[in-house]
Order: structure tokens, then C-alpha cells, then sequence
């Protein structure tokens, strides 16, 4: 009896620990590799025509679930064996194609973006006023994608011949007119790139300390011993956390956006700081050397 | 009883059975995402190794290239070293920066190599013009050649170490940076930058005419200096009244600058409750000398971004606030406009000359035309009488200098700031190439053409490039 007990306490606990450790690292996995790549825990529409076809030419006899568990996997590396491609059991872009697998991405270099519920920023708010002048959609231009946009979005993709699933992607984008990320200027690319630091760094701070982090890469950017682009002093190893734990894949929300272009503009909340930490969990003792100039919301701000 | 043995060692059998499963999955999946980051990882070192031989690369080839520069006599022979330095220390500072270093550790290198690439630009463009260089840069030339040697032998003795067998391990640099400042420990790391860090300290500062030059970070402010400190309460009246005493609630106080920061403007930092509000909504500073509001945003939640306003009478409304607050005479340039909100450029206009370096800008609500920022940086830090140089050429000389093919349909005359902030009179010339408008600056006393801005016109921005 007390055995039984244990071996099922044991059993239980396991199944939590793998299963909640599957979770995790399916959910830790960086967005920018999963973009075009299906592995363990994967879930959705191209996991499920990765199943039909390898079940149609015999490599899988699972059902077709959409989900990528054990059964896809070996199917996938089955599939891999035999076509000449490296054995790993993850359908990246190579397996893809050579199932016949349209990558997401279009092949172009675009991004790809696709707009759903609870979606934000600039580009929902320019969906939805477009929506409006022809008459789609009557709710305010919030910026924010929640029903009332999603059904004016499935409204217009009907009246236009477009798979009605109220999800903006690149085919509804371009029917709405509005350009997707190709067109982009340079000034574009580095607001969206300055949002997304300023979202990842400074969510929940107060509007001045999100412009202030704005700041700060700007001015690093004219300083003689940083990278002298805006990509280069974000993506410097070690320089922001948000880069490292992946926060900056996050969408940047409207505040994110509003900070970033006051900081392009000029406005600088920190009189020309290069630095910035919090003091509570500031790990680098040596950020405690630069002079200090002020603080704004949670962080110190130094040159 | 019997059955319940039974069936009490049934269920053990095959809950021992199911845990023997649960365990083969777990171990799979560990050795899994095992070899799955050791991917990643190799993949990641083969990347930060790339970068280090080309830094390498490039910066020996830098030292090569300033010894060879010091054998040249004339502008002509040169000026296409110069431009090759330019290019290989911008290179070699590129892919240093991506290496895992922790920033205090390179941050000197960095400048070394920012440095040498724009003053090497510099002097290009002042072979370019025909001009010898003189003996202070001779002995720039020669400092920046004794660090190029310095940090390409470093480079090449860890390029050595690596030669011999052992490997960099790009990962033990990135935690070991940190720590090991942390306790003095001085344990060597294959691939450590300390010893060069070390050799770096003491660089001298390098004074030249570029954007990355020592002087920029050591401008003083023209406006705030050796004006009368003002005390807290004082700055709390300037708010007061740039904001408007009938809108503003309350004022708090919530900051300033430590005035032991060097090379900084020195600011009370203030956040204004406006009178229909509960919360703040405003933050402003204004600088202890002088009493100047540097820059003011107001970032309430707007609900409606329509647009009330054309784009005239915005640019009326921020020109009236100028005005109010003593800022007279103010020209428009261009302009932003986005979500409801126009940011609108200023700079005097003073004798029929725009000084374009006392920039200040200001952003309008389109909807009731309230003024919701401010910033005068530009202003501050620039702003004076200026001696105007005499003009040596006339406009139609200054014409000539310009392709026939770009038609002006304006001209004016302004002072522009150049990269390294140093000041030209300037002819504005405006006009049309290829369907595209821009602005062509050539130097009213040497006729030399100092800047090519394009203008990017759209229906939200009149904005230059």
C-alpha cells in the first residue's frame, strides 16, 4: 500500500515536473526561432498539415491533432532520413519545404505579422481607422485589437474574397492598403526597434522614465565608444536584459511607441546619461562607479 | 483479501510500469534539449570567434595603414589612406562591439576605434580640399598609431594563445568579466581584454573636427552659463508661469540634478497637476542656472486624435507660445505629425539668418491646439549673438557651385552646425532634383558645399534627411 502510494506520488510528480518543463521550455524557446520552426509542443494549423502529410505518404500513423508531440517527431525524423536532410526531428524551413509546406514568412525577408485579439500599437490603429472610413467598423480608434475589430476584420475579408477568420495577416493587410514591413523607411525600422527596447526595459514605469531608456540608447548612439546605429547598441552583448531574456521580441504596446518617438525627436528626460540600472536589482557592482544623474521612476540614470 | 493483494500488486506492476515510461520520456527529452543547446552554443562561439579574427584583422591592417600614411609628403597621396583607415577602424569597432565583453572592459577600445575612424574621415576630407596637414596633426596621426600597435599585438598575442591549442571561451568571458572586477581576481582568461583595458587608460583626449571628437562632451552651455543660481522655489515660479498659473493645480517637485556630474546642464526636476486633473500629467525641468525651462511633456491619455486644427493654424499656435515666453522672432522648419500631434522644429530668424543650431521644438495638439512639449536642448546649449563671418561669394557664385541639373525655387541665408558642431554661414538653396525637393548648403565664405539634406515630404511630415 504505502509503496503504491509513493510510486503514484512519484508518478505524479514527474508527470507535472515534464510536463511543466515542456511548457517552459516550449514557452523560453526564443520567438525568432520559432517563427518558422515546429518542434516538441508546437501546436496549430501547420502542425496539423505536417501530420496529413506525412500520414498521407505512410511516415506517420498518429492521429491529426495539430499537436507536435512524440509521434510527429519521429514521423518528422523518419521523414528526414529519407529525404536527405539533417536528422533532428524539428521541421525548420528546409523540412517544410521539401514536405511541401508553405513557410509562413513568404520567403520575401518580411516579417510576416499577423495581427489577433489583443493585439496593440500603431498598426491595429491604423487597421481600424481604415475599417471605419468604409464603414466596417464602428468602435473607437483605440489601437487595440479586441472583438469589434476582429469582427470588422472578418466582415471585410468576406465582402473581399479572404479567408473570413478575423486574423490580419500579410493577404488582409495588403487588401486594407496598409504596408506591410518591407516598405518601411529606415526611420520606421528604428522606431519599431526603439518601442520594442523601451516596452521590453521600462513596461510599468511612468511615461517619462519609458522616454528617459528612449534616451539613453539614442545617446549612446552618438557616443564615441558605443556602436554607432541603433541595432548596434541594442543588440551589444550584455548591454540590456530585455535583449537577453527576449523581451524585446514582446510587441511594444501604444505608450511604448508614443515614448520612442519623443525620444527620436530629442527629448531627453536624463541630461545625457549613457547609463541606466535599477538599484534594486542592479547585479554589476561597477554601474555604481558612474556619477549618478538623476532618477526617474525605478531607475537610476548616469553618464 | 486474496483479491485485493491481487489487486493491490496489479496496480503496482503497472504503476511501476508507467514510471519506468515516465523516466525513459524525461531522460529523452533531457538528452534532447541537451544536444539541442550545444547546437546553439557551438553556433553561438563560431560567431563571437568570427567577429574577433575580423576585428583583428582589421586592425592590423589600421596599424599598417598609419605607418604608410606617415610616408606620404602631399594631400593626394593621402587622402586614399585616410579613406582606408576610415573603413577598417569602423569595421574593426563594428565587430568588437558584438563581442560578449562586458562594456567598462572595451568601452575604451571602442572609442579608440571610433576615433581613429573619424578622425582618419576628417582628414580626408581636408586632403580632399587640397590642404597639407599640419604638425598638431602629424601628432595625432602618430598617437593614433602607437594605440593601433598597441591593440593590434594584444589582439594577436590572444590570436597566439588560441594558435596554440587553447580555445576562447566566449561563454567563461561573459560571467568571468563582471565577476572578476568584482573581487580583484586576476585569473587568466584565454581571450581577456583586461590587459589591453589596461593599456588604454591612460589614451589622450583627441581634439579634431568631427562628430566623435573630445570636445562635443565638453561644451558648455551657452545660455545657463555663469548665470545667477536660482533656488527650488524660484524654478517652481518659472513653471508656473510657462505652463500658465490659471491651469496649473499644483506643482511638486521631484528631482534634481547632482551638480557633481560633469558635463551635464543642471536641472530641477518638476511634475504638474493640471486643474481638472487628479494625477500628474506634466513633467518639466528647468535648469538651476538661469532659470530655463529645458524641455516640458505632457503625456495625458488624449481620447480623441481628431484633427480640429490645420496644420497653419498649429504652427500659429506654437509660434503665439513662443513668443509669450520670450523665445521672439522664431521660424518654422519642418514638422511631424502623428497620432493627432504635430512636432513642430524652430530656430531663429535673426537679420534674414536662420541659426539653425538653436533648435527648439514644440508639439501641438491638433485637436484644441494645446502646447503638450517643449524642448530647447539645441537652444540651450548654442543659443548667442553671433560675430557672422563677412561674405566672400555672392549668391550667383554660390549658384555655380551647384549642378545644373537642380532647379532653385528659394534662398536664404543660414548658420548650420556641421558633425562636429562647429558653425558655417551657409546659402540655403531650395530646390528640385529628379521630382525630389532639397537643400543644398554652400559656405558663404569659402564656397564650399557643406550639406545635401533631402526633404521627405508626405502628407503627415515635412522632415529632412
Amino acid at each position: 500500500m504505502k509503496i503504491s502510494k509513493v510510486a503514484t506520488g512519484l508518478l505524479i510528480f514527474l508527470m507535472i515536473v515534464s510536463t511543466s518543463l515542456a511548457v517552459f521550455t516550449s514557452y523560453i524557446t526564443p520567438e525568432s526561432v520559432e517563427a518558422a520552426t515546429y518542434t516538441w509542443g508546437s501546436e496549430g494549423a501547420t502542425v496539423r498539415e505536417i501530420q496529413t502529410k506525412l500520414k498521407q505518404w505512410g511516415y506517420y500513423n498518429g492521429n491529426i491533432d495539430g499537436k507536435y508531440g512524440y509521434n510527429t517527431w519521429m514521423a518528422v525524423r523518419k521523414f528526414q532520413a529519407k529525404n536527405g536532410l539533417k536528422v533532428d526531428g524539428i521541421a525548420g524551413p528546409e523540412t517544410l519545404r521539401k514536405i511541401g509546406i508553405n513557410v509562413p514568412s513568404g520567403g520575401g525577408g518580411s516579417s510576416g505579422k499577423v495581427y489577433s485579439w489583443g493585439a496593440r500599437g500603431e498598426t491595429v490603429r491604423e487597421i481600424q481607422r481604415r475599417l471605419k472610413n468604409w464603414g466596417y467598423y464602428n468602435g473607437s480608434v483605440d489601437g487595440i485589437y479586441g472583438y469589434g475589430t476582429w469582427s470588422a476584420v472578418k466582415k471585410f475579408q468576406q465582402k473581399n474574397g479572404l479567408k473570413a477568420d478575423g486574423v490580419t495577416g500579410a493577404a488582409t493587410l495588403q487588401a486594407l492598403g496598409i504596408p506591410t514591413g518591407q516598405s518601411q523607411t529606415s526611420w520606421e525600422r528604428n522606431l519599431y526597434l526603439l518601442a520594442a527596447a523601451i516596452h521590453g526595459e521600462a513596461r510599468g514605469e511612468p511615461y517619462e522614465g519609458k522616454v528617459a531608456v528612449g534616451a539613453v540608447i539614442m545617446n549612446r548612439v552618438r557616443h564615441s565608444s558605443f556602436p554607432n546605429t541603433i541595432a548596434g547598441v541594442i543588440y551589444q552583448p550584455g548591454a540590456f536584459d530585455a535583449v537577453a531574456d527576449g523581451q524585446i521580441n514582446l510587441t511594444p504596446d501604444d505608450s511604448a511607441f508614443k515614448a520612442a518617438r519623443d525620444a527620436l525627436n530629442g527629448w531627453d528626460p536624463t541630461g545625457g546619461a549613457i547609463y541606466y540600472w535599477n538599484p534594486a536589482t542592479a547585479t554589476s557592482s561597477w554601474v555604481w562607479s558612474r556619477p549618478i544623474i538623476k532618477q526617474i521612476g525605478k531607475h537610476v540614470f548616469a553618464k | 483479501m486474496e483479491e485485493k493483494d491481487n489487486r493491490l500488486s496489479q496496480w503496482k506492476r503497472l504503476s511501476g510500469g508507467s514510471f519506468l515510461i515516465a523516466l525513459g520520456l524525461l531522460l529523452g527529452f533531457g538528452i534532447y534539449q541537451y544536444k539541442q543547446k550545444l547546437n546553439y552554443r557551438q553556433y553561438l562561439q563560431n560567431r563571437f570567434q568570427e567577429s574577433f579574427y575580423e576585428a583583428t584583422t582589421y586592425v592590423d591592417n589600421m596599424e599598417n595603414l598609419f605607418t604608410k600614411v606617415r610616408l606620404t609628403k602631399s594631400p593626394d597621396q593621402s587622402a586614399p589612406l585616410f579613406a582606408q583607415i576610415w573603413r577598417e577602424a569602423s569595421s574593426a569597432q563594428d565587430n568588437l562591439a558584438e563581442l560578449p565583453y562586458d562594456h567598462n572592459t572595451i568601452s575604451k577600445a571602442l572609442k579608440f576605434l571610433s576615433q581613429a575612424s573619424d578622425f582618419s574621415f576628417s582628414m580626408t576630407n581636408k586632403a580632399i580640399e587640397g590642404f597639407e596637414l599640419d604638425e598638431e596633426d602629424w601628432k595625432k596621426v602618430d598617437q593614433l598609431k602607437k594605440y593601433a600597435k598597441i591593440l593590434s599585438d594584444e589582439l594577436n598575442k590572444i590570436k597566439q594563445e588560441v594558435n596554440d591549442g587553447k580555445r576562447i571561451d566566449w561563454e567563461e568571458i561573459e560571467s568571468e568579466g563582471e565577476k572578476r572586477l568584482a573581487k580583484g581576481n586576476t585569473k587568466a582568461i584565454t581571450g581577456s581584454f583586461s590587459e589591453i583595458s589596461k593599456q588604454f587608460e591612460d589614451i589622450p583626449t583627441l581634439i579634431y573636427d568631427g562628430p566623435f571628437s573630445d570636445h562635443i562632451e565638453r561644451m558648455e552651455p551657452r545660455m545657463t552659463r555663469n548665470k545667477k543660481k536660482i533656488s527650488k522655489e524660484e524654478g517652481k515660479k518659472v513653471v508656473e508661469e510657462f505652463i500658465g498659473k490659471d491651469k496649473v493645480k499644483s506643482i511638486k517637485q521631484t528631482g534634481e540634478t547632482d551638480t557633481k556630474v560633469e558635463h551635464t546642464i543642471p536641472v530641477y526636476s518638476y511634475q504638474v497637476v493640471l486643474r481638472d486633473q487628479d494625477e500628474p500629467t506634466i513633467s518639466i525641468d528647468v535648469t538651476q542656472h538661469g532659470g530655463l525651462v529645458l524641455w516640458m511633456l505632457n503625456y495625458t491619455e488624449k481620447e480623441s486624435t481628431e484633427e480640429k486644427l490645420s496644420l497653419e493654424e498649429a504652427r500659429k499656435k506654437a509660434e503665439k507660445f513662443l513668443e509669450e515666453r520670450n523665445y521672439p522672432n522664431m521660424k518654422a522648419s519642418y514638422y511631424e505629425k502623428v497620432d493627432g500631434t504635430v512636432v513642430i522644429n524652430f530656430a531663429p530668424y535673426e537679420n534674414k539668418v536662420i541659426m539653425y543650431p538653436d533648435l527648439i521644438k514644440v508639439k501641438v495638439a491638433m485637436d484644441d491646439g494645446e502646447i503638450i512639449g517643449f524642448e530647447s536642448l539645441g537652444y540651450i546649449m548654442m543659443h548667442h549673438d553671433r560675430k557672422l563671418p563677412e561674405i566672400k561669394i555672392t549668391e550667383e557664385e554660390a549658384r555655380d557651385k551647384i549642378t545644373k541639373d537642380f532647379k532653385v525655387q528659394q534662398v536664404n541665408m543660414a548658420v548650420i552646425p556641421l558633425e562636429s558642431k562647429r558653425e558655417v554661414l551657409c546659402y540655403e538653396f531650395k530646390g528640385e532634383f529628379d521630382n525630389q525637393l532639397f537643400l543644398i548648403y554652400i559656405n558663404a565664405e569659402s564656397g564650399k558645399q557643406e550639406k545635401i539634406l533631402q526633404i521627405l515630404q508626405s502628407k503627415n511630415a515635412v522632415l529632412t534627411k
